[in-house]
């Protein structure tokens, strides 16, 4: 017994640390219908503001507190919901979830642009003292630290829940989220009340980032997120609805951590491997057995029907001269840019778009999870580390060629695909994203830091033998371009022959209406399970090309956090196409590279000009670069027309429609953008 | 995930060989006028580039030399390698101050940055070389260094070695050696353990090899030297919660902990430890940053770190080199004088500067390498063991340890004879056991000898 209180106490104040979290995110859903993955790095930017304000502005801890939090917090909330969250649909969870995403990617990479480069350490304790033990509890030293998280926890919940329960706003703010028509129609002010939630949410996220800033000597914003994702668990426990329950769950999980960190010896797998993945086993769980978290996302809204659809893709209001045009330039470009890699482009350079290729290759893996398969998947890096990693030790300790081991990596990602695809069949919508990135987070925790399988922190080195006959390190040979080029190619073909075919078809079919697909006979389960078997593949090859290029396999390569870094860039240049894919890919790159002539301060801007993009979703689901190319493509056509107006062409005002399907460039068939009901089921 | 950077300090190696057939520097004028130049070896037991590569001097003009660095400046692993780049800066602001090396003035062009990203390492490398034509790579810190493309194009890289992926090739060079051999580090721990009376350790490691490959050799060279593993836990979570380690430390009784941590949870484990009210010894293989104890200097008091290079609070009478570096930090990069990786990066650059001078007017990439490699009796100027680079690409052959301990607002020296704060150890490599060690003559060269 007094082993379990030396441990489970401590537990305690560190659950509250995950309990304060998972009520951010409960109150955010509950209030505002959107489960906010931007809470960790909002609450790390108001601990950062407010560290930089007491330590490099010498200001006061109480006017730091009151301009990080109580004035700066609650007012980037409300910049979310005026920017952003409040231009979607309630009813279209994927642009909710990916206006998140691309928040949490942005803001802390923005902050060190804005406030230079630096290390904030000893972040200042705001209430009570951390540096003193107050009392003594069963054995453990309560510090201010942990009296404050407790406290704090206590009189949050305590607040919040005399709020929702007791006040007219919160009855007002829990019926904004099931449809703010409805209480318009009713003489409320929706957007008002939504309003009023941002900015409590953000409140809450600002005061919890300022008081567990202190838990950690230096102050860093993957520490945060650590917390999110465990808090998510237990959110996701309370199935995003209870605050008590959330609070729970949260202390709970604090508890269990601690005291199997307690019981289980030091030196056995279980304690290395498992352990650090028990939150995200939790998060699986809940969202295998909380009936509450199937539905996720699923429309409540009577009046969704009124949204307004959304326009056709470029490819398809081009007029048939147009096409020709347009197929003329594309392989045009393509012609250039072979003949020119093969002979002038500076071997950096070249490097460059090999890098752009192999990347291009992984990006189609979401195109087919998420633009065909209308499936929101935050685990296509780790598709795509496994795939590598498996291709270099099958290289590496049985000499397989790499052409061989990437096609063994690609089925070792498939079929990981496949048992994530029967994990979550019953799973939509942020349902499904939450479960895919439970598994980006159980790989990056427990299996990929096995030194065996990856090589750990310094990764694998590519062995010259196994690329034979081929020299991959030369680059002036071209031989990777080559082989990226043919693979990619490839790819592109499977990826069209896939839409074209019968599978395309039922998958469209599957996301205008599940319902109605099942009607006609197509079996569901067998449709997901392809799209993620076929998506988890092209993520592995494109994976071993990406290992291939860099000659080191390295698992923070494939991390989550670059996992939702590839789903921003896909959104950003259009998920529904072949050339969105391509486009993300070489621009990723580029844009990287083209950053190394700026300062080093300025370097990580890749991530927030694709995450700016990604922010557009919600106006422009089609991708912010495919809008672009449509609002060109009909200046074009109006030119070439001899000036016929923008209105009277195919798809010049949103929502006209245009060809059902039109021919794209590279030979790629261009379909209509996924409605908002389609991905992720969003609309019922 | 989240890697870190850690033990490169505490298990590189130096070496002295007398043995090899060292001639001393002809020239006058060394780069630094604050230790003895060092000693040089004969042409043919020298590695050199492969035949035909490295032959060119990019980045070369009459007036100046383009030099890149490439560390994680942002993102992550920051904390971890952003401060390598000061030290470098200071070199050469220093070297340039005094006129350049061969008429020819060091210049920083690139401060590439792989933002924590490894896919982004590896573009960069391409880039420092194909794009800014940087003639060598100086200040190479990072969790995801690959030699592939440096040693294929044999480029002249100077850097910070934590992953072991340093040894071997002839063109790239780790203060200390780029032989990581982890066993010695028993062998400065079970000296210290004597030194102060304990028989009993703890050791704390995280799961990824830079970390728990350097406390495992401990376990393993204490345990067979007969003193007490009491608890050892080589799977902590980075930025996790270490207060059931504390607990047991606690109640394992362990006299010392040793961290294989970084910084960050060193401090959270202190302050475990501390409010715990636990009596036990501390040795960090991290941390020894001056910024670091200004913060947390209550927690850290008693805590001792074994580390490679002079301790900046040794009496610079008997280390010129101190002196010198000491000056130029705080006029070049004053905000870094105390940062344990700053003097790394001043290192990096000394013995870059060093193989361009020794160069001469044949300034190629290749006869940069070799003119390094020639170097038998390496201090960076009277900052480090001496290393022989006839051998330290491949083998580590000589180990000593300077010992520091936090006194109040200070790092200061301890353990070592007289002024000598190296403590150096005969280790036999068949039989790696650390029993009773017994310091041995520290090697010709060693600063402060």
């Amino acid at each position: 017994m007094e082993r379990f209180l030396d441990f489970g106490i401590p537990g305690i104040p560190y659950g509250c640390a995950y309990a304060l979290f998972a009520v951010g995110l409960v109150l955010t859903y509950q209030t505002t219908g959107v489960f906010n993955f931007a809470f960790g790095a909002q609450a790390f930017a108001s601990a950062f503001v407010f560290i930089v304000l007491v330590q490099n502005a010498g200001l006061p801890i109480w006017l730091s507190f009151v301009i990080a939090v109580v004035i700066g917090a609650p007012l980037l909330g409300l910049i979310f919901d005026r920017f952003l969250f409040r231009r979607i649909p309630n009813t279209n969870t994927t642009a909710k979830v990916v206006t998140g995403i691309a928040l949490l990617v942005a803001i802390p990479t923005l902050l060190p642009v804005i406030f230079g480069n630096q290390t904030l350490y000893n972040p200042p304790t705001l209430f009570f003292n951390q540096s003193i033990v107050y009392f003594t509890l069963a054995g453990y030293p309560v510090n201010g630290h942990d009296l404050s998280v407790v406290v704090v926890t206590a009189v949050v919940l305590s607040a919040l829940l005399v709020v929702m329960r007791f006040t007219s706003l919160g009855v007002r703010m829990r019926a904004a989220v099931e449809s703010r028509r409805l209480v318009e129609l009713d003489g409320g002010n929706a957007g008002r009340v939504v309003s009023i939630a941002w900015a409590m949410s953000s409140l809450l996220a600002g005061l919890a980032g300022v008081l567990l800033a202190p838990a950690y000597p230096e102050l860093q914003a993957q520490n945060f997120i650590t917390l999110m994702v465990a808090a998510i668990a237990a959110a996701a426990c309370a199935s995003l609805r209870s605050l008590p329950r959330a609070v729970v769950f949260g202390i709970l999980l604090g508890v269990v951590s601690l005291l199997l960190q307690g019981y289980i010896p030091t030196q056995t797998i279980f304690y290395s491997s498992a352990l650090p993945s028990i939150p995200f086993i939790v998060l699986v769980l809940a969202l295998l057995f909380v009936p509450g978290l199937r539905d996720l996302g699923v429309n409540k809204d009577p009046m969704s029907s009124v949204d307004t659809p959304m326009p056709p893709l470029a490819a398809a209001i081009r007029s048939p001269q147009m096409n020709r045009i347009m197929r003329t330039l594309w392989l045009t470009i393509l012609a250039f840019f072979v003949i020119s890699m093969l002979t002038w482009i500076p071997a950096n350079w070249e490097n460059v778009f090999n890098s752009g290729l192999a990347f291009s290759t992984l990006f189609l893996s979401i195109t087919m999870i998420t633009g065909m398969g209308g499936q929101l998947s935050l685990a296509q890096g780790t598709l795509a580390g496994v795939g590598a990693f498996v291709a270099v030790q099958l290289g590496n300790h049985l000499g397989v060629n790499m052409v061989v081991g990437m096609l063994i990596g690609a089925g070792a990602a498939a079929t990981i695909a496949i048992v994530l695809a029967l994990l979550s069949l019953r799973l939509k919508g942020l349902g499904l994203a939450l479960m895919t990135l439970a598994a980006a987070l159980f790989f990056d925790s427990s299996v990929f830091p096995v030194h065996g399988f990856t090589g750990g922190q310094s990764g694998v080195n590519l062995q010259q033998s196994w690329s034979a006959p081929f020299n991959f390190y030369e680059t002036s040979g071209h031989q990777f371009f080559i082989l990226a080029m043919v693979v990619l190619t490839l790819v592109v073909f499977m990826v069209v022959l896939v839409r074209r075919g019968t599978v395309g078809r039922y998958l469209g079919a599957i996301r205008g209406s599940e319902t109605a697909s099942a009607g006609l006979g197509i079996n569901l389960t067998w449709q997901r399970l392809l799209v993620f078997a076929l998506s988890g593949g092209v993520a592995g090859v494109g994976g071993t090309l990406l290992v291939i290029n860099t000659q080191n396999a390295n698992p923070n390569q494939f991390n989550y956090q670059l996992s939702l870094v590839f789903v921003v860039i896909v959104i950003t240049t259009g998920v529904t196409t072949v050339e969105g894919a391509i486009q993300g890919g070489i621009g990723f790159v580029v844009i990287q590279q083209l950053l190394t002539y700026v300062p080093s301060r300025f370097q990580g801007l890749t991530v927030v000009l694709f995450a700016a993009g990604a922010l557009t979703y919600a106006r422009h689901p089609e991708g912010i670069v495919e809008f672009a190319k449509r609002k060109s493509t009909l200046l074009l056509q109006h030119h070439l027309s001899g000036g016929a107006r923008l209105e009277d062409q195919p798809g010049g005002t949103p929502g006209s429609g245009g060809s059902a399907q039109a021919e794209g460039p590279s030979g790629s068939v261009a379909r209509p953008p996924l409605s908002q009901s389609t991905l992720g089921a969003e609309r019922g | 995930m989240v890697s870190v950077a850690l033990v490169a300090t505490a298990c590189s190696s130096g070496s002295s060989s007398p043995a090899t057939t060292a001639a001393p520097v002809t020239t006058t004028s060394p780069i630094s006028a604050s230790s003895a130049p060092p000693s040089t070896a004969a042409n043919a037991s020298v590695p050199t580039c492969p035949s035909g590569v490295g032959q060119g001097s990019p980045g070369v003009t009459a007036n100046s030399i383009n030099v890149a660095s490439l560390s994680t400046q942002t993102g992550a692993l920051a904390g971890d390698f952003g401060a390598m780049l000061p030290g470098v800066e200071a070199y050469f602001k220093y070297i340039d101050s005094m006129g350049g090396v061969n008429g020819r003035m060091l210049n920083l062009s690139s401060k590439l940055d792989d933002e924590s990203n490894p896919s982004q390492y590896s573009q960069l490398v391409h880039t420092a070389i194909d794009q800014d034509h940087a003639f060598g790579l100086v200040g190479v810190a990072t969790a995801f260094f690959s030699p592939n493309y440096l040693a294929q194009t044999c480029t002249p890289t100077y850097g910070y070695n934590v992953t072991g992926n340093w040894s071997g090739p002839p063109n790239l060079y780790s203060t200390g050696g780029t032989a990581l051999y982890y066993p010695e580090i028993a062998y400065y721990i079970a000296y210290l353990m004597k030194r102060i009376n304990v028989r009993s350790f703890a050791t704390l490691a995280y799961g990824v090899a830079a970390s728990s490959d350097a406390c495992a050799a401990a376990n393993s060279g204490l345990k067979k030297a007969g003193l007490t593993q009491a608890y050892t836990d080589l799977s902590v979570p980075l930025g996790g919660n270490v207060t059931p380690d504390v607990q047991q430390i606690k109640s394992s009784g362990a006299q010392l902990v040793i961290s294989c941590m970084d910084v960050t949870d060193n401090v959270s484990l202190a302050r475990g430890i501390q409010q715990y009210g636990v009596k036990t010894k501390q040795y960090w293989l991290n941390g020894s940053d001056q910024s670091t104890l200004d913060h947390y200097g209550s927690l850290m008091q008693g805590v001792y770190f074994g580390i490679q290079h002079v301790p900046l609070t040794a009496p610079v009478k008997y280390y010129p080199g101190l002196q010198t570096y000491l000056t130029a930090m705080k006029k070049y990069a004053p905000a870094s004088v105390g940062d344990e990786l700053a003097i790394q990066g001043w290192a990096s650059a000394a013995l870059f500067v060093q193989g361009v001078k020794n160069a001469g007017s044949n300034l190629t990439q290749a006869n940069v390498v070799k003119q390094d490699n020639m170097l038998t009796t390496w201090t960076a100027n009277g900052l480090y063991l001496p290393i022989d680079w006839t051998t330290s690409h491949t083998t580590a052959t000589t180990f000593c340890s300077a010992y520091i301990q936090v006194q109040g607002n200070k790092y200061n020296p301890v353990l070592g004879q007289g002024h000598q704060v190296f403590v150096c150890f005969n280790i036999n490599k068949a039989n790696p056991v650390p029993t009773n060690p017994v310091p041995e003559i520290s090697p010709p060269g060693t600063p402060g000898a």
